[in-house]
């Protein structure tokens, strides 16, 4: 219908005459050609019936004789029907009798063989079958086909003739209705003309005429009657108009002075949101760079803000935890009992006060995983001192819980080894003289007799006392390890092989060929390995594998480590046993702490105290029923490794004067003994003034001192140390060796940077000493 | 061997020449109309009457069941030409050439269809005769002679037949 809107008034008319008479031709033509149709069917079908009668009883005869031929020359008469296709007649039995087709009909036509009367019409083609009777008795079948050109003729003219009454009609209507319509629409723009001028010309005196007294004639009244009004108001208007002027002046004066106000006001708000906008921004910047981990919540304890530390620690985004209760956020438990606690956001927004966690608490992420963390949450106060929200401040403290815990366990030895080093010195001491007289008692009494016997049982005792005072000792201070340049390779190998060989479980090493050369004392890096081996083997009851593994690595200050930055070999000794308990570990490396009947305990506490001094690091990984690993990480070193020499020990025949110099009598005179008995000159200075002075005096004489031996410490008088400088600087050719019942003196250790030649550690079997006093006066440097 | 006119377009192997004949017969009964019907239409027999030697065996055994127009068929040997009165149809076999003239002058003037298959009988004046043509029974009608015999015969037959006049 939006064809019509338009459109003139005059063209609406037309149309409309227009289609409703074209509708109304158009269908009754459309129910008159089917009628028609049907009509001339009916009678193209009768005429084919009458025509089908004639013949079959004309051929009756024909066929009783069962003369074709003559059936034919009858058939033939069909001839004078043009749109008879063919016809066929059948006998009694269904051949073909006799046949008719047009000439235009290819090949022998048989039909579709005899049926009963009736006829098809086909899509081009009318079919009949008529029975032929004679004397009451059907003798044959008589098939007519017949084309239905003329039906379609028929149909193609009269859809012709409706066409051309059709077209006749509508220019007899457009003629018709383009004559009629101005009785309509002559008014219709009569009154448009005065409207048009009346608007353009603004001229209200106009009056539009009237033509009729229909409904058109109505409207052109209705319009005058409106025009009059139209002009008496026009003249009120005027004078109302004049009034207005008046007050609109006054109203624009007000609105003005608002307007500049308003403007003021505007200015103002503006700079209030800048400041405000730069506020906003300085705190994501400051939250963004912030290390701890910040969350903020409104009142009601849901999540506003979150900066990307807190989205780590979380595993929450802040997109997805916006709105959401911080106690789902932010998921704590207590570390102590694992009991669920929550952030007391609430308490603080209620209380205005801020609460720092005295403990460390473990966040649970989003993916379930576990961190150590301290906490704190403050309220959040906006401009008039009224609590707006809550911030919750969390720090990850996994790495400094574990260097905390690494401090703790180091000034917890450290303190029991002072204890222990004390007690063992004294001891030592003790030892020393103990395990030399019995061994010059031993030299007293033949081998065969039975005090012998009980004397070597009292020295083996001795011995093992000794042993035990050792490993203290160097697990109190650890015995400054004496170094050297060594490849932990063939080291490790060997004294794991030696640890493990006899016992039922196999070794697996991943030790690279290009790992970096460590400065070690061999000696306690072999007993080092040795006690983890034992260890790993000792949990494994039922036989395992224990693997090996070292490799380079470089610590840096985020790896949480114990350890200055710097190249170290890290070395992982892991088994397969039962692992070991939570509550076990913080004690794992303390003295006397054992879970095993036979064990000592002492075994982990000097592993500990060793790789300590070797400014190293041990650590370890257990999971009950899975296996435990020890990581050990010591220093590379940038020295090369020199080849090594192996003393040979065998005890000598030895001559020469010795200077022996120590505070203890007991000591003294055993040490007197055993020289003497060794077959040296033997004399004894209780303190280094002492010993320089009976020093001076040898020299001076013909019989010098071939050797000094001084203990390293002298309580209230010169130790070893000074004494041998002053000694020096009287005889740069001085031979001397420390003895000292600390072994992990420094000077022990570097006895050479000292001025030694040699160093022992009380207390000592006679061997030990002879030995060492035969390589040092044997050197090759006094053999000219 | 009894065969039914019904059954001879059905049959396969080509009837007999007698056979066929002996259908004719039967079939010519139904389109020729006697003039003084009275005998024939009330419900007496058709006597078909065979004049000489037979030569149609058990031809016309068929015949005994049918009946045109309620009419029964029977047919007749006779002897001579003296006993023919009561004989609708006279089939005269070749047999009687000699005595042609002879019969057809007793036959004169008493409404009998007489049939013959001999060459010359319509000739001499037989109304209707079978030849063959082209292995098919086929028959001529001497007008003259049916004229005389005061019959008529279906036009729809006269199309079928070779007309001899005189």
């Amino acid at each position: 219908m939006n064809l019509f809107q338009h459109i003139s008034l005059k063209q609406k008319l037309t149309l409309v005459i227009m289609l409703i008479t074209g509708i109304a031709l158009f269908f009754s033509s459309a129910l008159l050609i089917p009628y028609e149709m049907n009509t001339f069917q009916r009678s193209l079908i009768n005429n084919l019936q009458v025509q089908a009668e004639i013949l079959g009883s004309n051929s009756t005869a024909a066929i009783t004789f069962k003369d074709g031929k003559t059936a034919e020359e009858i058939l033939s008469a069909l001839k004078s029907s043009p749109n008879i296709v063919a016809a066929v007649m059948y006998s009694k039995d269904g051949s073909v009798f006799a046949r008719y087709q047009r000439n235009d009909v290819k090949g022998d036509f048989s039909g579709p063989g005899p049926q009963e009367d009736s006829h098809y019409l086909g899509y081009d083609h009318l079919d009949l079958f008529h029975s032929i009777t004679f004397e009451g008795k059907k003798i044959g079948t008589l098939f007519i086909r017949s084309d239905v050109r003329e039906l379609y003729m028929r149909l193609m003219w009269f859809a012709g003739a409706i066409f051309v009454i059709m077209v006749l009609s509508l220019l007899l209507s457009l003629l018709l209705s383009s004559k009629m319509q101005e009785a309509i629409t002559t008014p219709v723009l009569d009154l448009i003309n005065v409207m048009n001028t009346i608007s353009r010309d603004k001229d209200y005196s106009l009056r539009a005429s009237v033509h009729s007294h229909d409904e058109i004639g109505t409207l052109s009244d209705g319009f005058n009657d409106m025009l009059s009004q139209i002009q008496s108001r026009d003249s009120e208007l005027e004078r109302h108009r004049k009034s207005l002027e008046r007050m609109v002046a006054e109203r624009t004066d007000d609105l003005n002075r608002s307007n500049r106000q308003l403007q003021e006001e505007l200015a103002t708000r503006k700079r209030a949101e800048e400041a405000l906008s730069l506020e906003k921004e300085q705190l994501a910047v400051t939250l963004r760079s912030i290390a701890d981990g910040v969350i903020t919540s409104d009142t009601d304890g849901k999540v506003v803000l979150m900066n990307s530390v807190a989205e780590i620690l979380t595993g929450w985004t802040l997109k997805e935890a916006e709105g959401k209760p911080v106690s789902d956020v932010f998921i704590v438990m207590h570390e102590r009992n694992r009991e669920a606690c929550e952030a007391p956001v609430k308490e603080v927004i209620k209380s205005g006060e801020l609460v720092e966690c005295k403990d460390y608490v473990i966040l649970t992420d989003r993916q379930g995983k576990e961190r150590i963390i301290s906490a704190s949450v403050a309220p959040m106060s906006g401009k008039d001192e009224h609590i707006i929200g809550a911030v919750i401040a969390f720090q990850d403290m996994s790495v400094k819980k574990q260097m905390e815990e690494d401090i703790l366990r180091a000034q917890k030895l450290e303190s029991i080894g002072v204890l222990a080093g004390g007690l063992a010195h004294d001891f030592n001491n003790l030892l020393t003289a103990i395990l030399g007289n019995v061994s010059l008692a031993k030299l007293l009494v033949s081998p065969e007799d039975k005090i012998s016997q009980r004397l070597t049982a009292a020295e083996n005792a001795s011995l093992r006392a000794r042993d035990l005072t050792l490993q203290l000792l160097t697990f109190s201070k650890g015995g400054a390890p004496i170094r050297k340049a060594t490849s932990m390779g063939a080291l490790i190998r060997d004294s794991v092989s030696f640890a493990s060989s006899g016992s039922n479980v196999s070794c697996e090493f991943a030790i690279p060929d290009d790992l970096w050369v460590v400065d070690i004392d061999e000696g306690q890096m072999s007993q080092v390995i040795h006690n983890l081996i034992i260890n790993a083997e000792q949990a494994m009851p039922g036989g395992g594998t224990i693997t090996v593994s070292c490799r380079n690595t470089t610590v840096s200050q985020d790896d949480g480590l114990p350890l200055k930055n710097g190249n170290y070999i890290l070395i992982s000794i892991s088994d397969q046993g039962q692992g070991i308990s939570p509550k076990y570990l913080p004690k794992i490396f303390d003295p006397y702490f054992t879970t095993k009947e036979t064990g000592r305990g002492l075994g982990l506490a000097m592993v500990y105290s060793i790789i300590r001094n070797h400014e190293g690091h041990i650590t370890l990984e257990s999971q009950i029923g899975v296996g435990t690993t020890f990581k050990i990480y010591l220093p590379a070193s940038g020295s090369i490794i020199s080849g090594d020499n192996i003393a040979e020990k065998q005890l000598h025949a030895a001559r020469g004067k010795i200077l022996v110099m120590d505070d203890e009598a007991i000591v003294r005179e055993s040490m007197l003994e055993i020289l003497n008995f060794a077959g040296y000159e033997v004399e004894c200075a209780k303190e280094g003034t002492e010993a320089i002075e009976a020093y001076v005096k040898a020299k001076a004489s013909d019989k010098p001192f071939d050797l000094v031996i001084m203990d390293l410490t002298i309580p209230g008088g010169m130790g070893g140390k000074e004494a041998i400088e002053r000694l020096k600087k009287i005889d740069p050719e001085i031979k001397a060796i420390v003895s000292s019942g600390y072994s992990n003196d420094p000077v022990m250790a570097n006895f050479r940077a000292y001025g030694f030649e040699g160093a022992v550690s009380k207390p000592y079997k006679v061997a030990e000493i002879v030995d060492t006093l035969y390589k040092v006066t044997q050197r090759p440097d006094d053999q000219d | 061997m009894a065969i039914r006119p019904s059954d001879i377009y059905a049959q396969e192997s080509k009837p007999g020449e007698y056979e066929v004949k002996a259908v004719f017969l039967y079939n010519f009964v139904k389109f020729v109309e006697w003039p003084d019907d009275k005998d024939t239409r009330t419900g007496r027999i058709v006597n078909i009457c065979i004049l000489g030697e037979d030569p149609f065996g058990n031809a016309f055994d068929f015949i005994q069941d049918e009946t045109i127009d309620n009419r029964k068929l029977a047919v007749k040997r006779v002897r001579t030409h003296h006993h023919i009165d009561d004989c609708q149809v006279l089939f005269i076999s070749s047999s009687e050439k000699e005595n042609i003239t002879h019969i057809l002058r007793t036959v004169k003037g008493s409404n009998i269809l007489t049939v013959g298959d001999t060459d010359g009988f319509a000739q001499k004046g037989v109304i209707i005769n079978f030849y063959i043509e082209q292995n098919k029974v086929r028959f001529e009608i001497n007008l003259d002679s049916l004229r005389r015999s005061g019959l008529s015969v279906s036009s729809k037959v006269m199309h079928l037949a070779k007309i001899i006049q005189g």
